[in-house]
């Protein structure tokens, strides 16, 4: 399915005067799943940087009810708001949990997990940039090996957390991977999350430029340099049936790498290594 | 009124972020359209304040809202960053 930027609705749900870093990944991520949820969705989002940047207190940049959840719990506040919605008989809202990195692979993850065994008619998004950003940018599960950040300056040493696989075994209706600089992809993933009767979970990669130590004009570019490389495959698993909703081009991944601060320390030998994985992955290995 | 009648509150308008959006202050370089037809209508999908907007006159950018990021102009022609600021070397 192809969406037309043309024909998408004009109003902004969110997105204008969030006060977020300008090149925010996590905003433009927000923006472009808002275009298709539309205005009957409710969000609950844990302590993280897309909690912050949607206001506090009497502002908010939302224009859809924005609950802003304790830091494990926003799987769960969504299936209360279902169950509290259902119980009314309304059928056409879209709840919404929006987590980041620790809010949904770490500090999250246990009611996060709850939520997907119970097949909750929720969609979770967990927003991607890889660090604990709203801290400072520390290291998570979700950070990938070798990244420097502020409490790891000789570079993670272990592999980033599978979430997708995760997910994917907990059975539950639709899992997705998407990209920020992949806009028609994700929202058309959205849009079939919204469709589904039970629990979906959609993992967007939204570059921090602050924590990846790039420019933020580089945002989009470095986040496409992730999925063209071939290290942020996309794809869905739609009840059980994997696909793969984009063919990449197969880059170097050192063009990925060297775009960015937080690996100015990858040798050419840990490059090399990820090379391999990649051409073992899709088949282009010898 | 029955409790089911009650609308889904929109929660932002009055008095919210996105009335009184303060963005300018990050902006150091502002986007100005240099080309209008050369612009590909996907940067308004790309910019994360929502300042970029297409209606009957064309594409418009709000500078309410723009931090001036850079994105739009990286991503596509037609759009060109230029200096908020235009003292000597564009210190003010
Ligand atoms: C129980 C609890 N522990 C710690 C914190 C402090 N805290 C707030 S946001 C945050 C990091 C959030 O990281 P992530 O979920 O990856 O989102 P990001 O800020 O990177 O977008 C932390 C540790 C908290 N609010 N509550
Ligand atoms: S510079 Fe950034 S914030 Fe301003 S219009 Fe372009 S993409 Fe949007």
């Amino acid at each position: 399915m192809t969406i037309n930027v043309n024909s998408l609705p004009q109003v902004e749900l969110f997105g204008q005067g969030n006060v977020g870093c300008k090149g925010c990944g996590a905003a433009i991520a927000g923006r472009q799943a808002m275009k298709v949820l539309g205005e009957r969705t409710i969000i609950t989002i844990p302590a993280s940087c897309m909690a912050t940047l949607g206001g506090s207190n009497t502002r908010s940049a939302w224009r859809v009810p924005f609950y802003h959840t304790l830091f494990e719990c926003a799987p769960a506040v969504s299936s209360g708001i279902r169950a509290a919605l259902e119980i009314q008989g309304i059928k056409d809202v879209n709840v919404v949990s929006w987590g980041g990195d620790a809010g949904s692979a770490d500090i999250g993850f246990q009611s996060l997990t709850g939520a997907a065994e119970r097949q909750e008619n929720i969609i979770h998004v967990l927003y991607d940039n890889e660090m604990y950003m709203n801290t400072g940018g520390q290291t998570g599960s979700q950070t990938p090996i070798y990244a420097i950040t502020s409490n790891g300056s000789l570079g993670k040493k272990v592999r980033k957390k599978n979430m997708l696989a995760i997910m994917e075994a907990h059975g539950i209706d639709y899992v997705a991977s998407a990209n920020i600089a992949y806009p028609e992809d994700l929202m058309a993933k959205f849009q079939k999350a919204a469709a589904k009767k039970g629990f979906s979970y959609i993992h967007i990669l939204a570059p921090c430029h602050r924590g990846w130590g790039i420019k933020p004009e580089e945002t989009i570019e470095v986040a496409r340099k992730a999925t063209e490389c071939g290290l942020w495959e996309l794809f869905e698993v739609d009840e059980g049936k994997r696909t793969r909703t984009y063919e990449p081009k197969l880059i170097p991944v050192a063009d990925y790498f060297k775009a960015q601060g937080r690996f100015k320390n990858l040798t050419d030998e840990q490059i090399a290594e990820f090379q391999k994985f990649v051409d073992d992955y899709y088949g282009k290995g010898e | 009124m029955a409790l089911k009648q009650l609308p889904i509150v929109p929660s932002g308008d009055p008095g919210g972020l996105a009335e009184s959006a303060n963005a300018g202050v990050q902006r150091i370089n502002r986007p100005v359209i240099s080309d209008a037809t050369k612009i590909d209508p996907i940067v308004i999908l790309f910019c994360p304040d929502g300042a970029i907007s297409l209606d009957e006159s064309g594409f418009v950018i709000s500078y309410k809202f723009c931090k001036g990021c850079g994105i739009c102009a990286k991503e596509s022609e037609g759009i060109v960053m230029v200096p908020e600021y235009t003292g000597p070397k564009g210190i003010f």
